[in-house]
């Protein structure tokens, strides 16, 4: 069956539409998204965490460059910043592959 | 996490080792370093020192270099006239700096710093593995 452009555009403005006329229903929002040990939570800390360690490494290999760090720290800032980078990867793609298998389920 | 205490702490273990090849690098080139005039004394020997210290932060003991200490022992004495530093007899001092003892003092350190890697190669490698069960 071929969906002419027009129509789709017809019917996506026809329910932009509703959704505006019906302003006092609450949106679609997030549960709770401020709340303590909600996994959107876990999430944002893991990520802030790791995005923190890397600039950490950053930093150190910058000073090492300029001759103001110890090598040894750098080996360790680094090491520390590729192991969470390793994580926060693997959280990741699990996460997407979750998404994708609740995705793919026949409704 | 418990796997990067540990590599911090093997970190400050070589850092303290890296800081005694500082020492005993210093001790080798001045092996025979004298005095300008002969009231003076040579170089004289230091010994590296390290002490083990518990960071809160961390919650572990980790090393740490402390003040490197002098070696009172005496000058070695070389007879050599016309040395500006000699005295009256003839006698130049001579730092009491002993190459062999160095050279076992750096092999030591170098095993120690070599101990310190292989600690950090094995908790990277068991963090890796750890972390490549999410990756299955």
């Amino acid at each position: 069956m071929a969906i002419l452009p027009a129509a789709a555009a017809a019917a996506y403005q026809s329910i932009a539409q509703m959704g505006a006329g019906a302003t006092p229903t609450p949106s679609v929002a997030p549960a709770d998204l401020s709340g303590a040990g909600s996994f959107t939570n876990f999430l944002t800390d893991a990520v802030k965490d790791s995005i923190g360690t890397m600039k950490q490494g950053e930093k150190m290999a910058a000073k090492q460059v300029a001759g103001q760090a110890d090598i040894v720290d750098v080996v360790n800032s680094v090491n520390a910043a590729e192991i969470t980078l390793d994580t926060v990867v693997a959280v990741r793609d699990k996460v997407v592959a979750a998404y994708q298998s609740i995705m793919n389920m026949p409704i | 996490m418990d796997f990067s205490t540990s590599m911090t702490v093997a970190a400050s273990g070589m850092r303290a080792q890296s800081d005694r090849m500082k020492i005993i690098a210093e001790n080798i080139a001045n092996a025979n370093s004298t005095s300008a005039t002969a009231t003076g004394e040579p170089y004289r020997r230091q010994i590296a020192t390290v002490k083990s210290e518990f960071d809160r932060e961390l919650n572990a003991t980790v090393v740490q270099s402390g003040k490197a200490v002098d070696d009172m022992s005496d000058f070695r004495l070389q007879y050599d006239p016309g040395n500006p530093a000699a005295d009256k007899q003839g006698y130049v001092k001579m730092p009491n700096v002993n190459s062999l003892v160095e050279i076992m003092d750096m092999r030591e350190a170098q095993r120690s710093y070599e101990a310190d890697l292989t600690v950090m190669d094995a908790s990277k490698s068991m963090l890796a593995r750890t972390v490549d069960l999410l990756k299955k």
